[in-house]
């Protein structure tokens, strides 16, 4: 059987969706799933459609069914929510595990182990961050403010291929996100930036289209106690709160 | 330098439907909005079991333990994903495709036989629901699509074969399979008026 390559792998979000592909690539996909928000979004939405396909098919049920039905589940127990599982990944004490728990109470423990590892602060240097501004080619008044001021500081991170660098100053309450390797958002979606703090998740804009994997400088403000920038995929026009997983997280400077 | 386009902030999206919100009632053992649920979506879980079964007593055996499998993790439905139907609707699917992928597995020729000979076009269900305006937009909306965008979707959705047998049904390479089933969903969907 020849599996997918990899730039192939987004192309199974359809049959997946139907549940048509055979339980090897499956597997695979599924695995492929936890690190591609886009696929997710892709999946979510097939879903939405083919149901629409089921219902059209209903026929009317035999009295008997609906008997047998609440007969059997007078004997089974529902289940709990599943954040109310103690959940494997209770035992990742750190600050960013209990972060996503708030956020996303449905991610999969896998996951966050997966991001926990493949996200990296690659260092905090001021030189880095004159150069960086010297690379970017938009540089607004606002950015130059950002550049003199006193606190500011700069933080890269790595997650599945794209990097993102946050320059931030917590004195003017601003961050500035240039992220670069992103695909482009899923047709009718966008990417979102949101804080994350102890208060809660609160949106920080909705990201411009990707411009060769490219994305921003784009200004941030009202960072507040925010302890963490999280990227998602969401419908076009944002959310009020993330409705998928975050492509990326970046811990910020306290 | 993009725009900051503000979005307002407060609690998670409302998404919830009214079934959504009875799914929320039943995950607190209510089962006065079960039974509610079960009305609502029975017929359909029956008919997408038919469909892809084809044997009438394995689907009822196939929406049984869908139906009690609605009621047993009710909690698990997250509104954020989509819509308390179209969660509903996978589980059923995903169980009746699981059914006949076993029995092919456990090498039942016959039923395997009796499914092709059986083999009726996918607008004829004989005991069908009168028809409605779901199912009229679903037929009118699989009309606009390609032969072949329209024979993948079947054969996937309502026959249940893999993408792999769906290619060998159709004597088509498989990437041109793939293509026309992601292009023929997202026609579907925005002929259904889906779109977010």
């Amino acid at each position: 059987m020849t599996m997918p390559t990899n730039a192939d792998i987004h192309t199974l979000a359809a049959p997946y969706a139907l549940h048509s592909l055979p339980p090897d690539e499956a597997t695979t996909f599924e695995a492929h799933l936890g690190e591609c928000a886009a696929c997710r979004a892709e999946v979510d939405e097939i879903r939405e459609t083919a149901a629409r396909l089921g219902v059209s098919a209903a026929v009317q049920p035999p009295p008997e069914l609906k008997e047998q039905v609440l007969a059997r589940i007078r004997e089974v127990r529902p289940l709990p929510p599943a954040g109310d599982r103690s959940d494997a990944d209770a035992e990742t004490g750190s600050a960013r595990a209990r972060a996503l728990r708030r956020w996303w109470p449905r991610v999969a423990t896998g996951l966050v182990a997966a991001m926990a590892a493949g996200i990296a602060v690659l260092g905090v240097r001021l030189d880095d961050v004159q150069e960086e501004l010297d690379r970017s080619q938009q540089i607004g008044a606002q950015m130059r403010q950002l550049a003199d001021a006193p606190d500011l500081e700069m933080v890269r991170a790595e997650a599945d291929g794209s990097r993102g660098t946050v320059l931030l100053s917590r004195s003017l309450d601003t961050a500035v996100l240039i992220a670069d390797g992103m695909e482009p958002a899923p047709d009718e979606h966008v990417y979102q930036l949101w804080f994350i703090g102890d208060d809660g998740i609160r949106s920080a804009g909705v990201l411009g289209e990707t411009d060769d994997g490219q994305v921003g400088p784009f200004t941030a403000q009202g960072v507040g106690g925010a302890g963490q920038l999280g990227i998602t995929v969401e419908p076009a026009g944002g959310s009020e709160q993330p409705t998928t997983d975050p492509v990326m997280v970046i811990d910020l400077p306290a | 330098m993009p725009a900051l386009r503000s979005v307002p902030a407060g609690e998670p999206p409302e998404g919830a439907d009214a079934l959504g919100q009875l799914l929320n009632r039943s995950a607190r053992g209510d089962v006065a909005a079960f039974e509610r649920i079960y009305d609502e979506v029975a017929g359909a879980v029956l008919g997408v079991a038919i469909r892809v079964i084809r044997n009438r007593a394995q689907a009822e055996e196939v929406a049984q333990d869908v139906l009690v499998e609605v009621w047993r993790s009710a909690s698990r439905y997250v509104p954020e994903r989509g819509s308390a139907i179209g969660w509903i609707m996978t589980i059923a699917h995903r169980r009746a495709v699981d059914r006949v992928r076993q029995a092919q597995a456990d090498g039942d020729r016959a039923e395997k036989v009796a499914r092709r000979d059986d083999a009726r076009p996918y607008d004829e269900v004989a005991d069908a629901v009168e028809t409605s305006f779901e199912r009229e937009q679903v037929q009118r909306c699989l009309g606009n699509l390609t032969d072949l965008q329209r024979e993948s979707v079947a054969l996937a959705y309502y026959e249940g074969y893999t993408y792999r047998e769906v290619a060998q049904l159709l004597q088509t390479p498989l990437g041109t399979v793939k293509t026309r089933l992601r292009d023929g969903l997202i026609r579907l969907r925005d002929c259904m008026g889906l779109g977010r």
